[in-house]
């Protein structure tokens, strides 16, 4: 299917050849065709209008089918009935059932028509037939148009700010899901709950989901990205930096790198900063800078800036400035918690420059209250590592260690160590992540063109693994 | 006997502080709640506001007195079966929800339960709260400061707010935490001393410490006998670091080197 041909056929066509493809993929149960109708639906998702639903609907429903609430949400929508006359009416006649994967997907492609024309009231009349729909089925062939009808009640949940309601159903979704190996339906479910959890700030309840399901491991990656991000939310608020730390990592690697995904990448990064930061790091400055995400990270490196320099007026300035862009993003509270760090930093970089200096100079450098907090609060980052240093409580000075040759220790060869051994796991992820074609063509190797048919559906479904639509 | 009465009982015995009693009445009358079914699972379009207010003050009450009892994990219990009545938004809202919130933030800190500590804070993002501005609430702002200061290491301020004159808490139970946190932050403070200081004017240790009087010195060193290990002699403290004594058998950096080398080695060859 070429661009070209795309912009010429109408749309009622054009979802008619995304059945034939689902059709293809429920004959041959292999999910590859599945998989290439939502890789490609962007197109046909600007240009989906009621008339054409309405079209494919008379067509694909027998008559007395109980599906008559499609046909009445279209009209209310203002889709004018286009059966009298028309050459549709003979096929409708000739249809006696319809396929289940078909009407599912029919189903979602309502939901984003709603979704996309902010019909937020309509579509949430409309999320109990779809997940009435979806309880009715139990196929395989079905699982990944499941899991994206499940996405898309969750966002309109989500939008009419219903967030409690449809937990029940989402965490039926997901006990079905589990006991059928429902692998995408399980995997989106259990993001979209930590979500729902996450915005209504019901840490307790996901960390406890978190703790009591296991996150299927063939996922797609665009939704292990998104579970890795709940994680490392999670662990942040829980103060547990260094695990937040690296699941934030991880999300940003498995993150598609699509136009489409920026907006996730920017929110990971934002997270990925603070939690940095956090941990007594300072982001490299190569993270601001890239170009897709420079714009919104402004608050972050002004933050960043504060830190480093271990500034605390600046830091309350960066904090007056961009106070509500980290309240909208949920950030604000990690922020308020840097402020420990402002001073932490500037304690290290003190003790840097000076091998001893008095306690006093401490206090009037980082702006402390008296030279007894100054006294607590450096003996309270030696202990915590910050700094290597003794204090001479008598004569009332802080003197630094000699800082210690790294090279002389066996921390590279520990760094090196990890390195390694992370390539060598990211070889091995990706051996197994690979997929090999069926044995169809080892069996009938003379028929020629449809191999090379399938062969090229392979090289673009391995291209589409990385840059899934999020 | 009918609810009322009971009711009636319970907030007479509680406003003479009679806790123990205010406990003992307080099974009965939640019998009589479950039996209108406003305790447990509570179907909101059947019931009327009125009823519901009375069962939160009702728990409010009992989770009062547990707390003045020093019972924690009963509070805990109290806390949960609280919490779904302040998420409703038809009730007018309660006095005694942040004092709740901060007694169990406090018992969370005095368990040194961080984790949750900050789960909960979180939590009021669904109203719209912010850490600092919970700050400005009379109730929550004593453990939210506490925290800040334990984790800041400013403990000359933790220790002010601490021994402030009791009637200056904002609340009475606040008091109940007061000793555990006190030995909680001593603890913490010797453990920052044996890191940063060789050794110590006794007198200055004393000080550091807070400890006041020679009875708060010995009851600390009482309390925490078995995890202290300091010396004294001339007059100063000497703090011996265990940790820098205990050496921990590790592979010499040949061995290391030579298990590493063989496992890349290994992966090395399931490549090839």
């Amino acid at each position: 299917m070429s661009s070209t041909t795309e912009e010429t056929i109408p749309t009622n066509e054009d979802i008619e050849l995304r059945f034939q493809l689902i059709q293809k993929s429920v004959s041959h149960f292999d999910p590859r065709f599945t998989l290439k109708v939502f890789r490609e639906l962007g197109p046909l998702r600007r240009r989906l209008d009621v008339n054409s639903l309405l079209q494919v609907v008379e067509k694909n429903y027998p008559q007395d089918e109980n599906r008559q609430y499609l046909k009445d949400i279209l009209v209310k929508l203002g889709a004018h009935s286009s059966q009298e006359g028309d050459h549709m009416e003979v096929d409708s006649g000739s249809v006696n059932t319809v396929l289940p994967e078909i009407d599912i997907f029919i189903h979602v492609l309502i939901l984003i028509y709603l979704h996309d024309h902010k019909e937020i009231k309509l579509a949430n009349k409309f999320v109990p037939f779809t997940i009435s729909a979806l309880k009715s089925y139990n196929r395989r062939t079905l699982d990944y148009i499941s899991s994206r009808a499940w996405f898309y009640i969750a966002r309109i949940k989500e939008l009419a700010g219903e967030l409690t309601s449809i937990r029940p159903d989402l965490l039926l979704a997901l006990r079905t899901s589990t006991l059928r190996h429902d692998i995408g339906t399980r995997a989106s479910t259990i993001t979209l709950l930590l979500r729902n959890y996450i915005l209504s700030n019901d840490i307790n309840q996901a960390s406890n989901l978190v703790e009591k399901t296991e996150f299927p491991e063939d996922a797609s990656n665009a939704l292990v990205a998104r579970y890795y991000y709940y994680l490392a939310r999670i662990h942040a608020v829980q103060l547990a930096y260094s695990t937040a730390h690296n699941y934030a990592v991880t999300s940003i690697r498995k993150a598609p790198q699509s136009e489409l995904a920026t907006g996730f990448l920017q929110t990971a990064t934002k997270l990925n900063i603070l939690v940095e930061l956090l941990m007594g790091e300072i982001p490299s400055l190569d993270t601001f800078r890239d170009p897709k995400l420079e714009k919104s990270l402004l608050p972050y490196l002004a933050v960043t800036r504060a830190v480093r320099l271990g500034d605390l007026n600046l830091f309350n300035k960066a904090l007056a400035e961009y106070g509500d862009t980290f309240k909208d993003e949920k950030n604000y509270n990690l922020v308020l918690k840097l402020r420990q760090n402002v001073i932490k930093t500037g304690i290290r970089i003190i003790s840097l420059a000076y091998t001893r200096i008095s306690l006093k100079d401490i206090c009037i450098k980082l702006h402390l209250d008296s030279e007894l907090s100054a006294e607590y609060i450096v003996a309270k980052s030696i202990r915590d590592g910050v700094i290597e240093a003794t204090i001479d409580h008598e004569k009332g000075y802080m003197q630094s260690k000699e800082v210690l040759d790294v090279y002389s220790t066996r921390e590279p060869q520990s760094v090196f160590d990890e390195r390694i051994k992370f390539c060598m796991q990211l070889h091995n992820e990706s051996v197994k992540a690979m997929r090999y074609p069926l044995s169809a063509n080892r069996i009938d190797n003379k028929n020629a063109p449809d191999n090379k048919d399938s062969e090229e559906e392979l090289l673009a479904y391995s291209l589409s693994v990385f840059d899934d639509e999020l | 006997m009918s609810l009322q009465s009971l009711t009636k009982d319970l907030t007479g015995f509680f406003n003479q502080k009679q806790y123990q009693k205010c406990l003992d009445i307080i099974p009965k009358v939640k019998l009589e709640l479950l039996k209108q079914g406003l305790l447990g699972n509570i179907d909101e379009n059947k019931i009327n506001v009125k009823d519901l207010e009375v069962t939160r003050s009702i728990l409010e009450i009992g989770s009062l007195s547990v707390i003045n009892l020093s019972k924690d994990g009963e509070f805990k219990n109290y806390i949960d079966q609280l919490r779904p009545f302040y998420q409703l938004k038809d009730l007018s809202p309660s006095d005694n929800q942040n004092k709740l919130m901060a007694l169990y933030l406090l018992l969370l800190l005095s368990q040194g339960d961080l984790a949750t500590f900050h789960i909960e804070l979180e939590t009021f993002q669904s109203d719209g709260l912010t850490i600092d501005e919970l700050e400005k609430d009379k109730f929550l702002y004593f453990p939210i400061k506490v925290e800040k200061w334990l984790i800041d290491g400013d403990y000359n301020k933790l220790f002010e707010i601490l021994n402030q004159d009791p009637e200056k808490y904002p609340c009475q139970e606040f008091n109940l935490f007061k000793s555990s946190l006190v030995d909680a932050v001593r603890f913490e403070i010797y453990k920052n001393l044996v890191k940063a200081y060789q050794k110590l004017p006794l007198d200055n240790f004393k000080n550091l410490l807070f400890l006041r009087t020679n009875d708060d010195y010995d009851s600390f060193i009482a309390l925490f006998q078995d995890e202290l290990n300091l010396s004294i002699k001339n007059g100063f403290v000497h703090l011996n670091d265990v940790s820098q004594l205990d050496f921990t058998e590790e592979p010499t950096d040949d061995a290391l080197l030579i298990r590493n080398v063989l496992s890349y080695a290994r992966e090395m060859e399931t490549i090839i």
